[in-house]
This record gives C-alpha cells, structure tokens and sequence, in this order.
C-alpha cells in the first residue's frame, strides 16, 4: 500500500515536491492513476513506513495548498 | 569586424550557460512539462517550476503559480489587456508606449468596447504624472506604463505611478519589457499588479520567451483554451493559474534558456552588470555629444537610463546611416521608429525615427570605441 497525494495542478506538484523534499521526506512522482482520477495530472507517492501524514499535511497546508490524500494498493 | 549593437531588439551574445542548458535539455531530457508521470516530463516540469520561482523572486511576485510563461511581452500584454478590460472600461497610458499596447488597446477601442487616454511625456520621454492623475475618470479601470523606454532609455518613476494607482483603486499594468533584468522590480513596493516581461533581452534568454506576473487577486480571462495536462477529463478549461493562461504545450527550450540566462545575471550581480553598463552608456554619450551634427535623445548624461542611445545626425537619415554603419563597418544597430510612434512623437523625433545603438552586458569599451569612431568617420566623410 502506498499514499498518493493530489493535487489541483502541475505546479502545486512540484512546490509540494520541493518542500516535501526539503523536510526530509521520500518520494516519487508519477501519473494519477485512473481510479482515483481521470484527470491525467501527476500525483506524489509516498510510502507508509516511513512518511508521517500528520507531518505531511502540515508541511502542505502551511505552505498553502490543497490536496487530498488516497491509500493506494 | 562585426559589432554587434542592437541588444534593445534582443541581446546578443546569450551566455554560455544559457546555451548549455538549451542543449541539455533538448539532447538529455526533452519531455513535455505536466504531460506524463514519466522521468523526461517530470525533470522538464522541475525546469518549469524552478524558473517561475526565480521569476517571482526576481520580481517579489507573492506565488510563483502567478509566473504565467508567454512567447513574448506582446502577447503577455495582449493577455493583460484583452482579458481583464470590458465594455465600458476606460483606460490611461503614457505617451510612450510600444505597439505592443497602444495596438491592442486601439484594437478594442475600434471595436467600441474600451477608451483610452494617453498621459503627455516631456522631450526626455518622463511621463507628466499630475497630467496622468487629470485623466482619471470614475471608469477608469487601468493604467499602463512601459517601464524602460526602448526609444529614448527613458526609466519611469513607477513607484510613483504604482501609488496614483492604488490611491485610486485603478489596476497597474507595468511593461517590463526593456528594464527586466536590469533595474530592480519590487511589485510589492511598486504596487505593481501586472507585470509583463520578455526572456530575450536583458534576461539573456532565447528569444520566444516571456511571461506575465500578477498579484493574487487579477482574474484573467484566457483568450487560448485548450490542452494543459490538468483536468483532462473536463471540456471546460481550467480556472487555476499558471495553466489558465498556458493551453498548449509551452515553450520548455526557452524556459531552460531563460533560467540559465537569469541565473547569470544574479550571479554576476544586476547592480555590478548595471553600474558597468552605465559607465560605457555615459562615455558613449560623452562622445557623442562632442559631435556637433549629433542630436542625443532621452534623459541626459547624468541622468538613470537604459543603456541605449538613440540620435540623430544632422540632414541624415537614420535608415542611410545604420546601412552604412552595417555594410562599411560591420557595426548593427537599429533605425526608424522602433515599433514606437507615441514615444517618437514625445521626443520629437516623428516620423523619421532615430538611430539606436543598445548595449548588452557582453559589449566592450573597444566596441564602443570603434562605434563613435566610426560614425565619426561617416559625418566627416560626407562633410568633405
């Protein structure tokens, strides 16, 4: 299982990339998969074992954006 | 010897970085930004994304999601212009602006949507600020002002115009056209709402780069819908900046140009490449002012301007002497009227135009040197 973050846009991808990055998080980027959006935008995969949601989400939302967050088999 | 000495068009040379970047990108890793999930587009989307945040460092733009990427100025005022003005809006420029906003807003005036004023400019191309605040009316819904003058290296005071703008509720459109990159642009301080600037010219990008800021609160209307990688599943064009304003797949060679091209300047410093600039603009002028046949137009020698000089040459014509100056002396420059009627028409130059020799911060005191010396050359020449 993995936890996908979406986001509305390309760029608020890569800004929480960039900040995620910069607060000691791993990550990857890939394309939205299509049951959880047929939107084509990319989204952020993280891993459960070592990604802290609660420290996730304050990161994202102090810096302003909105996003939700999928579990991912 | 070729002298190269039209950087106001665009500059020349670019920065040896600036073309590294632009073969990296195309030989290493040429994807589509926010088009796939895949390594290639998401390094691009990275390049995307690190220039909008330097952009709007650059510039104090609050949110680098409001760094909209255009081809160039023009279009990024026509997108400022055409997609925030309504029916009925009235609208003040200065009396030195560029085609690329006295012909849109000619444009919607023909097509009886929009009025506009234009605020008088002394000789020297300064924009007559107690003029400006006269033509304010209750419909007034902007004002526009070109920053730099790329006829006369006139720099407005926008500072002052940003705050007329703001004492009276009326947008602030800013053409950043010829001063991005050379002056200092605090949208913040300046109350600066929109702000448009190209790549091409003292940024040191490629040229067909440009873009548009804004504060948080303008609502564009998009003149372009159609593909952005978002919301695919949606026939309606998506409302969220930058991709409101980007349907189409943008120009990422130029986005990685354009990056490189800043990156230089800030690490060279935009104050140090200012101050050098100006040494050599004020010599240029010292020497030419001793020219008695030459006429300087523009702020005086003691006074902050671009680093271009236009003249004229007493019973020459400028077009006579830039051919002459090309195909005699390899020296290129450009003459006319510089896609700018109303700032000639300030100066008093119109309809002959003038000839301008722009510097960029690759020019030499030894290119100088031989510019003055040969328009020397060809004033005493036909003098004989």
């Amino acid at each position: 299982m993995n936890y996908l973050l979406i986001f509305e846009s390309t760029h608020h991808v890569m800004k929480a990339e960039k900040l995620l990055l910069a607060a000691g998080f791993r990550l990857d980027i890939i394309s939205t998969p299509k049951e959880i959006s047929s939107a084509c935008g990319l989204s952020i995969r993280m891993k459960p074992e070592n990604t802290d949601l609660e420290m996730v989400r304050l990161v994202l939302t102090e810096n302003g954006l909105t996003f939700n967050i999928h579990e991912k088999k | 010897m070729k002298v190269y000495l039209d950087n106001a068009a665009t500059s020349w040379p670019k920065p040896p970085g600036v073309v590294e970047a632009i073969t990296k990108y195309l030989n290493e890793y040429g994807g589509s930004p926010g088009r796939s999930g895949h390594d290639f587009a998401i390094q691009a989307a990275r390049e995307v994304f690190e220039t909008r945040e330097i952009l709007a460092g650059l510039y104090h733009v609050p949110d680098s999601e409001n760094v909209i990427i255009s081809a160039n100025a023009t279009h990024a005022l026509n997108f400022a212009i055409k997609g925030l003005l309504e029916k009925g809006d009235h609208v003040i420029i200065s009396h030195m602006e560029h085609n690329s906003v006295l012909r849109p807003l000619t444009y919607l005036h023909d097509e009886g949507l929009v009025r506009f004023d234009i605020a008088r400019c002394d000789e020297k191309g300064y924009v007559d600020l107690e003029h400006m605040r006269s033509l304010i009316l209750p419909e007034t819904k902007m004002i526009i002002c070109i920053h730099g003058s790329n006829v006369a290296g006139t720099i407005q005071p926008i500072a002052k115009i940003g705050a007329l703008c703001k004492e009276n509720g009326i947008l602030f459109l800013v053409d950043a056209a010829q001063t991005s990159g050379f002056v200092p642009i605090d949208m913040q301080k300046e109350n600066i709402d929109i702000l448009a600037f190209t790549g091409h010219k003292k940024l040191y990008g490629p040229p067909g780069i440009g873009g548009l800021c804004m504060q948080k609160n303008i609502s564009i209307k998009t003149l372009i819908h159609g593909g952005t990688g978002s919301k695919s599943d949606m026939a309606h064009h998506p409302e969220f900046y930058p991709d409101r304003l980007e349907a189409g797949t943008i120009n990422t060679v130029g986005v990685t140009g354009l990056k490189a091209g800043i990156q230089y300047i800030q690490h060279k410093g935009i104050d140090s490449i200012r101050q050098n600039l100006s040494e050599l603009t004020a010599h240029f002028m010292r020497e030419l002012a001793k020219m008695e046949e030459v006429t300087i137009y523009g702020p005086e020698v003691h006074e902050e301007r671009l680093p271009l000089i236009s003249v004229n040459v007493k019973n020459k014509v400028p077009s006579d002497l830039a051919a002459k100056l090309d195909k005699e002396y390899g020296i290129m420059v450009r003459p006319g009227i510089h896609c700018s009627p109303l700032a000639h028409k300030s100066i008093g130059s119109f309809p002959q135009g003038t000839l301008r020799f722009s510097l960029g911060c690759f020019t030499t005191p030894e290119e100088v040197e031989y510019a003055i010396q040969s328009l020397k050359k060809i004033i005493d020449h036909e003098n004989r």
